[in-house]
């Protein structure tokens, strides 16, 4: 490269692609095109990674909250500063994705005040409190635990307040407060709240991104080798809450046979349903395979054979049959035993039912004959419906396919969760990019674009840190965050993603060694229109304190124009949980905010400037595989034909070999050499024997 | 290890590279095997130094390949001669504990490897804190591969030496696994408290996964056993009747829960009105899976309970059609109960 092609920066002047914000969608597109060998700058106006993917922590949250300044006054202080805005720019919010976040509430409660009979922690040892003071002139009496008199009575610690320390508002928290500054003298609880918010690892996800244990996600973090940056846990199970309680989601065989929720007929029901979706997922697989490897066949002879591909029932049947075996370690909670006879009349009876375009819930009920409880189950829990009415069958099944074909691939469920949060997601593909060859500029916003007179891009506008000018970097191709484009808080009726993150003193839930569950709370439980999720982590997940939970709620809530967004039933549903989890449990910090996720509508879908590439926030999901399928449309659009994410040849072959010159793990050939060379000693000292 | 493509594994070895690898290592394994063969012709045995080198030798080639019985049996002889010389055996069962769990990792279903485990543990008879170790193993390996038959054979086999540990010495009659049905006076009681873990342990090992023979018999040899010590039989068996109804509902096509529904039917006593109930349950689900194990099943309740003859025919009727590599059977279990 030319030294006078990169400025006093070391950038260059034009690249091939822009990648503005570093959302998740974002890293993905921008990794797969660094591979793909096209020069990529990726610019982002934080100084962390992930956007609405990142992980924060209450530090981080608490400056994004005094962060006062509106998108309109960043915009106008840009625009004072630069000479590029005129015709042929649309600006840009420069907070990217998060442009339309809200924040609602945020609390840290390390106090909980003294008490009669509470355990408190002095400089003699632990205690319980057993007289508390009604002024500074009193004292605090603590019987303490280890030291017993001879009557058999706990010796009795009296604390008082030191005059210089006494003022005129007296409460138990203040007490408290003064008599740690004192003393030395605080409760057990409280001193744990402040080991818990004084632990630097609180990690917040703005975005918990679980991943399907075998989907485009997982296999696109394979291919492109991703997967080596980032360290997961499966998750433990999934939960159902309902009339207050807390019950298993029975989505496999062991769990319909052990499950206490059902009686036996419902069990059977249920088992062959879940089996019939097996098998839809089993055959529309292996229908899509085939057709891939036809497509494959005819572009590679070029010519077009005369029987299409139709599946018949016959090869249905082999399939289904066949398939039971092949993805035994897969789905093998759910396979049949190998004797089973296979019936394809229920799944025909599926297909007529698709045809005739029936709904989600009519098919459970009607055809399935699932009792209520297992209808508001299976559609919530198993196939992720979100919303009272229901989807069409072929969405309801697809949903059932993706959750079902990847439970037990690792671990119990059908989800992984990253090692210390989701924002290691974005970062991880953002290091990828970085290897091959983009580069990265973070606290540096893209403020807008600029459009030639076809409507096509021809530029990115980013903002400098010190210098008053912006720079203008010469491209094609932009990809940014269609949020980024709305330059006020959005006044229009919408739905928004509403999320409460709290910090729990304690595991949610117990009965299993581990707490990395998914709760779900079916809608009109709390007076919610949409489920509520309930995403439980803790500390095996490193991110927080040892025994500590961090608990995400999150819904959807329909907001009218100027309306204030109801967060009371997120704290509503907290409260169930808690309640449901029989544990004492102190919520130390909670956050909640909210944000819009439908697309603000500034460009008609005709006006989208020639080479502008808008990624578009998923809704409330689970997992973060949709953010894989839209990184893969925007790459084909980019650079059709091109594989997505693969490593190239030349890097397969290198790796392969490195694989098989470690043979210095083969512990067969080194013990068989280390025997030979025993063997051909002794020989030795035979034969010397002898000549001697 | 189960549900893996023959094929895909033996296509591995098609590779000319690893093939190649391969037919290396064999060479290598045939001059050890002819080494070793020689030096049990040459039977040196009697000196120290030259038995611990074969010993050592014999080690090495197990730890390749775990499968050859002549090996483990000439580290037998060899150990038998080592231990008339040693004071304390601590290290040699340490050795070959060692050596042999590092041959079952390698090859879990391995005869040779189990047996030697067993052998060496009736050889030295250790203490119960060892015993209790192998209890521990035991559930990891199983919880690798819970259908692993010879690791519950093992299992069963502690349990008993742990049991006769109790009643105060080692006496192992054969070197299979100890734990009979019978409960005569000549077994050896198991401790109230092993037995109990043992009970759970197998009910844990169903929950996980219920089609699991093994499993169903170690609890079906532990239950007269569960029943005579805590007496309280009426409840023993309908909790087991209930994990049996579970299973058969959550897949009644699965043979193994079947198998233990007949075992139950044929050796204990039940209510009459509990087996009505449960026919009447077998009838419902008959009508939403019409498969043979129901009908059989159905067919096994009503005979045990002796009434009904004609559904009794009818069942068998539809079995002769439904099953048919079987339906000899059928036809004469139909006119006997004609007769009747």
């Amino acid at each position: 490269m030319p030294k006078d092609d990169r400025d006093e920066e070391g950038l260059r002047r034009t690249y091939d692609v822009v990648v503005c914000g570093t959302g998740l969608v974002q890293a993905i597109v921008s990794a797969a095109l660094a591979r793909a060998g096209l020069s990529v700058l990726h610019c982002d106006g934080s100084d962390y990674y992930g956007e609405m993917d990142s992980t924060w922590n209450p530090e981080i949250i608490q400056e994004k909250i005094k962060e006062k300044k509106s998108s309109a006054e960043l915009l106008a202080e840009v625009s004072c500063k630069s000479s590029h805005i005129d015709k042929g720019f649309i600006a840009m919010n420069p907070k990217g994705s998060e442009s339309n976040l809200q924040w609602h509430s945020e609390n840290k409660v390390d106090s909980f005040g003294l008490d009669v009979g509470i355990l408190v922690d002095t400089p003699f040892g632990k205690g319980t409190v057993v007289e508390l003071p009604k002024s500074f002139d009193e004292s605090i009496v603590v019987a303490l635990e280890k030291w017993v008199l001879a009557n058999g009575k706990r010796s009795l610690v009296y604390f008082r307040i030191p005059h210089e320390y006494r003022h005129n508002s007296f409460s138990s928290q203040v007490l408290e407060e003064l008599l740690f500054q004192t003393q030395g003298v605080q409760s057990l609880r409280t001193a744990k709240a402040k080991r818990i918010l004084n632990d630097h690892r609180i990690s917040l996800d703005a975005t918990p991104a679980f991943v399907l244990a075998s989907g485009r996600a997982v296999s696109g973090m394979l291919a492109s080798n991703v997967a080596d940056y980032l360290e997961f846990r499966s998750a433990e199970g999934l939960f159902w809450l309902e009339g207050g309680d807390l019950s298993k989601v029975p989505c496999s065989k062991n769990d319909v046979f052990g499950t206490k929720l059902l009686a036996p007929m419902d069990k059977r029901r249920l088992m062959k349903f879940i089996q019939l979706a097996m098998d839809y997922a089993t055959q529309t697989s292996s229908d899509e395979e085939r057709q891939q490897q036809v497509s494959l066949e005819t572009a590679n002879a070029m010519e077009n054979s005369p029987d299409a591909p139709t599946s018949t029932l016959e090869t249905v049947e082999s399939e289904v049959q066949s398939l039971n075996e092949r993805h035994l370690n897969h789905g093998r909670s759910l396979a049949r035993p190998q004797n089973k006879v296979v019936s394809t009349e229920a799944l025909s009876i599926l297909k007529q039912c698709m045809d005739d375009g029936m709904a989600f819930d009519t098919f459970l009920e009607k055809v399935h004959k699932l009792s209520p409880k297992l209808q508001a189950i299976v559609r919530y829990a198993i196939a992720w419906e979100r919303e009272v009415s229901s989807v069409s069958l072929a969405e309801g099944m697809e949903n059932l396919k993706l959750h079902l074909q990847a439970v037990g691939r690792f671990g119990n469920t059908a989800f992984i969760f990253p090692l210390y949060g989701s924002g290691e997601l974005p970062q991880a593909f953002c290091r990828s990019a970085a290897v091959f060859g983009a580069t990265f500029l973070l606290r540096r916003a893209a403020v807008g674009i600029k459009v030639s007179d076809g409507n096509g891009v021809t530029g990115a506008l980013i903002s400098e840190d010190n210098s008053s000018e912006c720079k203008m970097i010469e491209c094609k191709t932009i990809i940014a965050s269609e949020a980024s484009f709305s330059l006020e808080r959005t006044t229009r009726s919408c739905k928004r993603i509403l999320r409460r993150i709290s910090v729990l003193s304690g595991r949610v839930i117990r009965s299993d060694d581990t707490d990395c569950h998914i709760t779900t709370i079916p809608p009109k439980t709390v007076g919610n229109s949409h489920t509520i999720h309930c995403v439980t982590l803790d500390h095996t997940l490193q991110v927080v304190h040892h025994g500590c939970t961090v608990m995400h709620l999150t819904t959807t809530v329909e907001c009218d124009k100027g309306q204030e967004t109801d967060d009371e039933i997120l704290s509503e549903a907290s409260r169930m949980i808690i309640e449901a989890s029989g544990s004492q449990l102190d919520e130390v910090y909670q956050v909640c905010f909210s944000h819009c996720f439908e697309p603000t509508g500034f460009f008609s879908v005709s006006d989208v400037p020639e080479g502008l590439h808008l990624c578009h926030h998923s809704g409330q999901a689970l997992t973060v595989d949709n953010a894989f399928a839209q990184a893969e449309s925007i790459f084909s659009k980019i650079c059709p034909g091109k594989d997505f994410l693969k490593l190239s040849e030349d890097f397969d072959v290198q790796i392969k070999e490195r694989a098989t010159e470690n043979n210095i793990n083969d512990d067969e050939k080194n013990m068989l050499e280390s025997a030979l060379d025993i063997v051909r000693k002794t020989k030795e000292n035979k034969n010397e024997q002898t000549r001697g | 290890m189960h549900g893996r493509n023959r094929e895909d594994y033996k296509a591995k070895f098609r590779d000319p590279k690893v093939a190649a690898g391969l037919e290396k290592k064999a060479q290598q394994w045939y001059t050890l095997m002819d080494a070793l063969i020689e030096a049990r012709k040459a039977d040196n045995s009697k000196e120290k130094d030259k038995r611990k080198g074969t010993i050592d030798l014999i080690e090495k080639a197990l730890l390749v390949n775990p499968d050859p019985l002549n090996l483990w049996n000439h580290r037998r002889e060899l150990l038998v001669l080592e231990r008339e010389e040693m004071e304390n055996t601590d290290p040699m069962l340490k050795n070959e504990l060692d050596l042999t769990q590092a041959a079952l990792q390698r090859n879990p279903k391995a005869y040779g490897s189990w047996f030697h485990r067993k052998w060496i543990l009736a050889l030295l008879q250790p203490d119960s804190s060892v015993l209790q170790n192998e209890l521990k193993l035991t559930a990891q390996f199983l919880t690798l591969d819970e259908r692993n038959f010879h690791c519950w054979n093992y299992r069963r086999f502690v349990v008993s030496a742990l049991a006769s540990c109790w009643n105060g010495g080692w006496e192992l009659p054969s070197m299979g696994p100890q734990i009979g049905a019978s409960v005569n006076n000549s077994a050896p009681s198991i401790p109230q408290d092993v037995l109990e873990a043992e009970w759970d342990f197998t009910h844990q090992k169903i929950q996980h996964n219920f089609s699991n023979f093994s499993a169903f018999h170690y609890r079906s040899q532990l239950l007269p056993r569960m029943i005579a010590q805590k007496g309280d039989e009426a409840a023993i068996l309908e909790e087991e009747l209930q994990v049996v109804e579970n299973a058969i509902f959550t897949e009644p096509d699965d043979q193994t829960a079947w198998w233990y529904h007949k075992l139950l039917l044929l050796e204990y006593k039940f209510e009459p009105s509990r087996l009505e109930e449960q026919a009447e349950m077998l009838r419902e689900l008959l009508e939403d899976s019409p498969g043979k194990w129901v009908l059989v099943g159905l067919f096994e309740i009503l005979s045990v309970l002796g009434t009904r003859k004609e559904e009794r025919c009818e069942l068998l009727k539809r079995l002769i059609t439904l099953d048919q590599d079987r339906s000899t059977r059928y036809r004469e279990l139909l006119e006997k109960l004609e007769s009747e």
